[in-house]
């Protein structure tokens, strides 16, 4: 017999009780009054509270009007009268929109709107009858509403105006609606019994039952079922323990540029604080430093609020770091600066201390953290993004002791889930779930708020979290500031597991090589911060005026722009454009700082003794990424300046050296060169790969495979186009063509160039290979002309060296990572992040590849994979298109890295030879092995400060003349010394008083 | 992406001529562009025949709903700017990943 499946076409009640969920919420508002008296001036913000508009008038704005325009701001003024038979009662401003509004009332700021809040309370603001009413809004479609489906259908830059109204709440209605809000997401959830979930749907439906839905009588009768029969109900008991902490993701720049994100702060902030005006028991935690400061510059009315707020200890400053930074890329001494530009923030406007880091969103986490936080006051460091978006491995703890390089330890907190939740009851439930150290470490944290864009808590969820005590089926919920849940559950605690190593996020791997540009002028003016830092201390010295106000601000300029949306490259366009124009503003400045001079100026702390590129308009001889100059070999003092000739420095070469002025010989092959060098031996293919580099002095053959070779391979990893790399992007090469073969191009006193010409069809990529006289090293200059469209660049080198390791440096230490493939944990690792070098070597030698700009490296087994370019198209349909012009370094050489001292080679590469002429005030210490990694004048002026840095993994003894301060991070004197014992990888920080220097 | 502001100056001296409609890529490119950018859209000039302009719509543009209205606006700003009455017919790119 046939069967036939019985399909149930009447409503089910879980629908049944949706619809009339539907009802009450439309029914929310007993009354709803049109402000018809409003006007609108459109216009456009084009830097800091900085407008054009597109008309001098305001015109009349009524409902139904189209308003707002691609990346707009629109002023709206207008009165409303309230009407006698509302005086007394409770009322709100009701504005439907996808815009951002900050909102003024007869002068005083009384609220924000935005897609995730269509009211705000008016009445504890007003006096009187009439309101004069402003509003400022920004306007923007980002994806991130698609957080709050109630968003979604008013997306887009044009939008329709649903009007302003005066509006009373039905209380009655908008209690049971929070009701059903919350049970409603129960019965949706799978995190709960069932059992329990057929209950609320049961006596869900009979409360819903009682109500009259034409005149809504019986509201009272359905909040008092549910009082008795769901509330009251402790059958059913949940566990655990969940601390809410009230928070705001708010990115510097993303979908928007910095200048919009002074509003955004500002109406994230004054909606925080009238949400605690109406929630007394609400607490709130900001982070950046930055945030603060541009709230005091531009809403100056605000922050003075704010600041009774912190007092209060409702509003809570979180965070040591002057913004958010990506914590891979930027060198040591720029997260150090973070901290000391954001605590010096707190301390000065605040008198606090803050003793955590707060970066929930960050791609992953450097090595070389836990010392930088520790001796800048930080005991405690919070991330979320390795629980929640890693995507081969489960990271195995969310609260646990991380350890750094050198050995110091911070507590840390990597929550469950999100940092962006609306306090649902599933969110909660799933974060206790999720919560791997249930036995050793107490609470689990769970942070809510609508954010990225800011926008933070809502009514909503502070009425659900006055509900959840009475919902015995949850976790037991408290709310709380961060650093309350941080010092509860971290302090003391002995039972916590130990992370030794870096926090590798398993995604976002992309962002270390897209925009290439970015991650090139940030190393360079890192540097440059460097040398004008140094260079104004020895000036100063000299009884010249140092440059306070001058560094600081093209420091934070540069630390800004290190934001994790901004140096990763995961952001729009006029991001980029912004940021590049900054960088440019900085390298003017610090130029300037800088100087000039006769001679030529080494600032390293260790004489320069490698090859190095000297620009010379007038000498030159080789033209290195477009700029005239020529290569030498002297040897340069350190922290002192010589004179360089290149005429005298030919005219005085030896016998033995004139010798070695024909050291060069090649010979054209059928495909490529056979070159002979003082160092080697080698075949380069026509397309500027190595066939065999063999080296002479060590009696070994370098290449095993493709070496040098330029490979182009599909990359399309999805929606995350700019932030990620998929692990299978070597199933998909791409072809490119030899354009023009190899040939020679120059030959100097130092130096032998061969070009190749590659090419796809939308591409021209130049390599010239150098090859030295008097250096191992072979230069790779690339010149490139990219318009490819998802594509990933990479350079490949097939070493035939047999190493398990491949070292990294992380610009404080190398950290040194498998090159096999044997568990996840490693294959995982297929891209990761190095500063100036890498290193793969066994005990006879090995192959280091030194850079100037590039961060993104993969290794399987013998095999690096250095990353050059890429081409995503989102958030930036145009990234990375145009030229480039890089170099690296190719380095063979005896022994392991350390023993070769590649580290010194590199920072040499990547510190410029430039002019000045100065004298040593050091000239009596003696920094061992250790780099010196900053010179400033401290920040109150009293000291020079002094950071020296064991990048070696060396321990020993350091020997002051006289006796000096030893520091922290923040420049606070802990103690005076003679003498220091530093451990391997240790970042020192010493303060010697100016009038020391006084002779 | 052109400085906006240098633009804009440069677009008060070239006014009559961008009244006469010429230069209508480089006004898409140096005026509208940079705004649609600003929210993560992207718009580009394709050609013009007569008074019917073809541009096209990547990144957010690609998939928004409103994008009609948002073309309207621009023929708006090319009326009030340059004096022409132009319509937009515009195209979609969408990215690969939403390319279904």
């Amino acid at each position: 017999m046939a069967h036939i499946n019985t399909v149930r076409r009447s409503i089910k009640v879980e629908e049944w009780i949706a619809l009339r969920f539907g009802w009450l919420k439309r029914a929310v508002y007993r009354e709803k009054i049109e402000i018809t008296d409003l006007w609108i001036r459109e216009g456009r913000q084009v830097g800091e509270m900085e407008y054009v508009y597109d008309s001098e008038e305001y015109i009349p704005l009524k409902k139904g009007d189209l308003c707002f325009a691609p990346d707009g701001t629109v002023f709206i003024k207008g009165t409303a009268q309230i009407p006698e038979r509302l005086n007394g009662k409770k009322l709100w401003l009701s504005i439907h929109t996808a815009a951002e509004m900050i909102v003024k009332v007869n002068g005083k700021y009384v609220g924000g709107l935005d897609p995730n809040r269509d009211r705000l309370l008016l009445s504890p603001y007003i006096k009187g009858n009439k309101l004069d009413i402003e509003i400022e809004a920004y306007n923007r479609s980002k994806p991130d509403d698609e957080r709050n489906p109630n968003a979604m259908p008013l997306r887009g830059c044009r939008q329709v105006f649903q009007g302003a109204y005066l509006s009373v709440v039905n209380e009655e209605i908008q209690n049971l609606v929070y009701d059903l809000t919350l049970f409603m997401d129960i019965i949706k959830s799978n995190c709960f019994s069932e059992d329990y979930r057929m209950l609320l749907q049961e006596e869900l439906d009979k409360a819903l039952n009682l109500i009259n839905y034409e005149t809504f009588e019986g509201v009272a009768d359905a909040i008092k079922h549910i009082e008795e029969h769901i509330y009251s109900n402790k059958v059913y008991q949940g566990s655990g323990e969940v601390a809410l902490v009230g928070h705001s993701h708010l990115d510097i720049a993303y979908y928007w540029r910095r200048i919009h994100t002074i509003e955004k702060n500002a109406r994230t902030v004054l909606i925080q604080m009238r949400l605690m005006d109406q929630y007394p028991e609400f607490k709130y935690t900001h982070t950046q430093s930055y945030t603060f400061e541009t709230l005091e510059k531009y809403y100056p009315e605000l922050f003075e609020e704010l600041k009774e707020k912190v007092a209060s200890g409702q509003f809570e400053p979180v965070g040591a770091m002057y913004i958010e930074p990506d914590c891979n890329i930027p060198n040591a001494e720029s997260l150090i600066r973070q901290c000391l530009y954001g605590q010096k923030y707190w301390r000065e406007k605040f008198g606090i201390t803050v003793d955590n880091v707060w970066l929930p969103d960050v791609f992953g986490n450097s090595w070389i953290m836990p010392q930088i936080l520790s001796k800048s006051g930080v005991k405690y460091f919070v991330s979320n993004k390795m629980s929640t978006w890693n995507d081969t491995n489960k990271f195995p703890h969310n609260s646990f002791i991380w350890k750094g390089i050198d050995g110091s330890k911070v507590y840390a907190s990597v929550p469950p889930t999100h940092f962006i939740t609306w306090n649902m009851p599933s969110q909660i439930q799933e974060n206790w779930d999720s919560y791997q150290d249930k036995r050793e470490g107490g609470q689990t944290l769970s942070m809510y708020g609508y954010g990225d864009g800011g926008s933070g808590a809502t009514e909503e969820m502070l009425e659900l979290q006055r509900r959840f005590e009475k919902v015995s089926v949850m976790p037991k919920t408290e709310m709380m500031g961060g650093s309350e849940f941080l010092h509860r559950n971290f302090d003391g605690n002995e039972k916590l597991e130990e992370w030794d190593g870096e926090l590798y996020l398993e995604m976002h791997r992309g962002c270390l090589t897209t925009k290439s540009d970015l991650k090139r002028y940030n190393r360079k003016l890192e540097i440059m911060l460097r040398e004008a830092e140094l260079r104004s201390v020895f000036r100063m010295l000299e009884r010249e005026t140092y440059p306070q106000e001058q560094l600081t601000e093209n420091y934070k300029l540069v630390l800004l722009n290190q934001f994790h949306d901004i140096l990763p490259g995961s952001h729009v366009h006029p991001v980029y454009v912004d940021a590049m124009n900054d960088y440019k503003k900085v390298e003017e400045s610090l130029v300037d700082c800088i100087g000039e001079g006769e001679k030529y100026f080494n600032s390293l702390n260790f004489d320069r003794k490698h090859i190095t590129f000297v620009p010379d308009t007038t000498a030159g001889d080789v033209i290195r990424n477009g700029i005239k100059g020529f290569y030498c070999s002297v040897e340069v003092p350190a922290l002192s300046s010589i004179s360089i000739d290149k005429f005298k420095l030919e005219q005085n070469l030896s016998d033995e050296d004139n010798e070695l002025k024909h050291c060069f010989k090649y010979e054209s092959l059928d495909e490529g060169i056979k070159l002979e060098t003082p160092y080697y031996s080698t075949i380069i293919n026509s397309d500027g790969s190595i066939r065999s580099l063999y080296d002479k002095e060590l009696d070994r053959e370098w290449v095993s495979g493709s070496f040098n070779k330029l490979s182009l391979y599909e990359d399309r990893p999805g929606v995350y186009d700019a932030w990620d790399i998929l692990p299978s992007y070597t199933d998909c090469p791409c072809q490119t063509y030899v354009k023009e073969s190899l040939k020679f191009i120059n030959q100097t006193a130092e130096c032998i160039e061969f070009s190749a010409i590659l090419g796809t069809a939308a591409s021209t990529w130049k390599l010239i290979l150098r090859f030295f006289k008097n250096s191992r090293a072979i230069e790779v200059e690339n010149d490139v002309d990219w318009h490819e469209k998802h594509k990933l660049a990479k350079m490949l080198f097939d070493c035939n060296v047999l190493s398990r390791e491949i070292w990294c440096d992380t610009s404080a230490g190398f950290i040194k990572r498998e090159t096999h493939k044997n568990t996840t944990w490693q294959q995982a690792r297929f891209e990761v992040c190095h500063h100036k070098w890498c290193d793969i070597s066994e005990t006879g030698g090995g192959i280091a590849l030194i850079n100037e700009g590039k961060y993104g490296v993969g290794v399987d087994n013998q095999r690096i994979s250095l990353s050059l370019l890429r081409s995503t198209v989102r958030p930036d349909v145009e990234a990375d298109m145009g030229e480039h012009k890089f170099c690296y370094m190719i380095v063979p050489h005896a022994q392991d890295a350390v023993t070769a001292g590649i580290n010194r080679m590199a920072l040499e590469y990547n510190v410029p030879l430039a002019k000045g002429n100065f004298n040593n005030p050091f000239n009596k210490f003696d920094f061992k092995n250790l780099f010196l990694q900053a010179v400033k004048l401290s920040e109150d002026g009293t000291m020079v400060v002094v950071r020296l840095s064991e990048q070696d993994g060396c321990r020993g003894n350091l020997k002051f003349p006289q006796e000096v301060k030893i520091l922290n991070m923040l420049e606070d004197v802990e103690k005076t010394a003679t003498e220091l014992e530093y451990k391997p990888f240790e970042i020192i920080t010493i303060g010697i008083d100016l009038k020391s220097f006084v002779k | 992406m052109r400085n906006t502001v240098l633009w804009n100056l440069v677009f008060k001296k070239r006014k009559n001529s961008f009244q006469k409609g010429e230069h209508m890529k480089e006004y898409i490119e140096n005026i509208i562009a940079p705004r649609v950018q600003g929210d993560g859209g992207w718009i580009e000039y394709e050609e013009l025949d007569g008074s019917q302009l073809t541009v096209v719509l990547r990144g957010e543009c690609s998939r928004c709903n409103k994008a009609a209205l948002c073309m309207k606006w621009i023929e708006d700003r090319i009326y009030k700017d340059m004096g022409k009455t132009i319509q937009i017919k515009y195209r979609c790119v969408k990215p690969y990943f939403l390319d279904k």
